[in-house]
């Protein structure tokens, strides 16, 4: 045997065993789940329902109390930094978790909201946010809310 | 007078939302469409109030800017549905893959 037929040997025996490496890494690939979109976080759930309660809580409060000093902003200032810190907390968990842009996007849409919500009060002075300006309010924050929370649920892709 | 309409405002939102995710547009479909009327509701009584003179342009333009914000999470909601809706027919193909390699091999390879 000559030195070309033993190095050809080896090209053809090399290359089979890579070929078979290739198969086996596609055919493992395959029994893996493809995942899109992030697990559902059971945590991020509970983050949203306890901040969509405490700003829903907040506007109630801000109507009943629009006319009077207690319904200014001034005096409601600290409400806005407490739900941005909430915000930014569930911001980082959300960050944290492969494949979860959508969801990330969404949060950061909430603190948007927020900052939107804080000028608004500003610019109402001492009228406050009024009963009819709250309604409004209510209903786009819940949506807000409501829709990092339907696609919160819907990662649970069908399990319970 | 008002100019905006809420089942036109629907219409168009619904027309543009079928148009946009085309094939994953039934997945969305139930979650979307309630959404989207309440966005038209929501920017109708915005007219509403800027025209009886409840809402200054400044709280009219506050008011509009909260609702694009919830508007674009509902855009996004909807678009991470499709992604799953995607995701799972992937691995609904993967699967039968799956049972076919292992039913030729005659044994759990995959």
């Amino acid at each position: 045997m000559n030195v070309l037929t033993y190095h050809t040997q080896w090209v053809v025996r090399v290359r089979n065993l890579t070929r078979l490496a290739m198969a086996f890494v596609v055919l493992f690939s395959l029994s893996a789940c493809v995942r899109l979109v992030s697990d559902y976080d059971e945590v991020l759930d509970n983050g949203l329902m306890e901040y969509a309660k405490s700003t829903d809580t907040f506007l109630l409060r801000m109507a009943r109390a629009s006319g009077t000093p207690d319904g200014t902003y001034t005096k409601n200032a600290t409400f806005y930094d407490q739900s941005r810190a909430d915000v930014s907390a569930m911001r980082m968990r959300s960050e944290a978790q492969p494949n979860n842009a959508i969801t990330v996007e969404q949060i950061k849409n909430l603190e948007s909201y927020l900052s939107e919500l804080e000028d608004l009060h500003q610019i109402l002075g001492a009228k406050g946010l009024t009963g009819d300006i709250v309604k409004r309010v209510r209903d786009s924050n819940s949506q807000a809310i409501g829709a990092v929370l339907a696609l919160e649920i819907a990662k649970k892709r069908g399990g319970k | 007078m008002a100019n905006l309409n809420v089942d036109a405002l629907f219409q168009k939102m619904f027309e543009a939302g079928a148009g946009s995710f085309k094939e994953h547009w039934p997945a969305v479909q139930t979650y979307a469409q309630t959404e989207f009327k309440k966005i038209a509701v929501q920017l109708v009584d915005i007219e509403k109030g800027v025209l009886d003179g409840s809402y200054s342009q400044n709280i009219a333009d506050g008011l509009v800017r909260l609702q694009k914000i919830a508007s674009a999470n509902v855009i996004l909601a909807t678009s991470g549905m499709t992604l799953l809706a995607v995701e799972a027919a992937i691995n609904a193909v993967l699967e039968v893959l799956q049972g076919a390699v292992n039913t030729a091999v005659g044994f759990v390879l995959i």
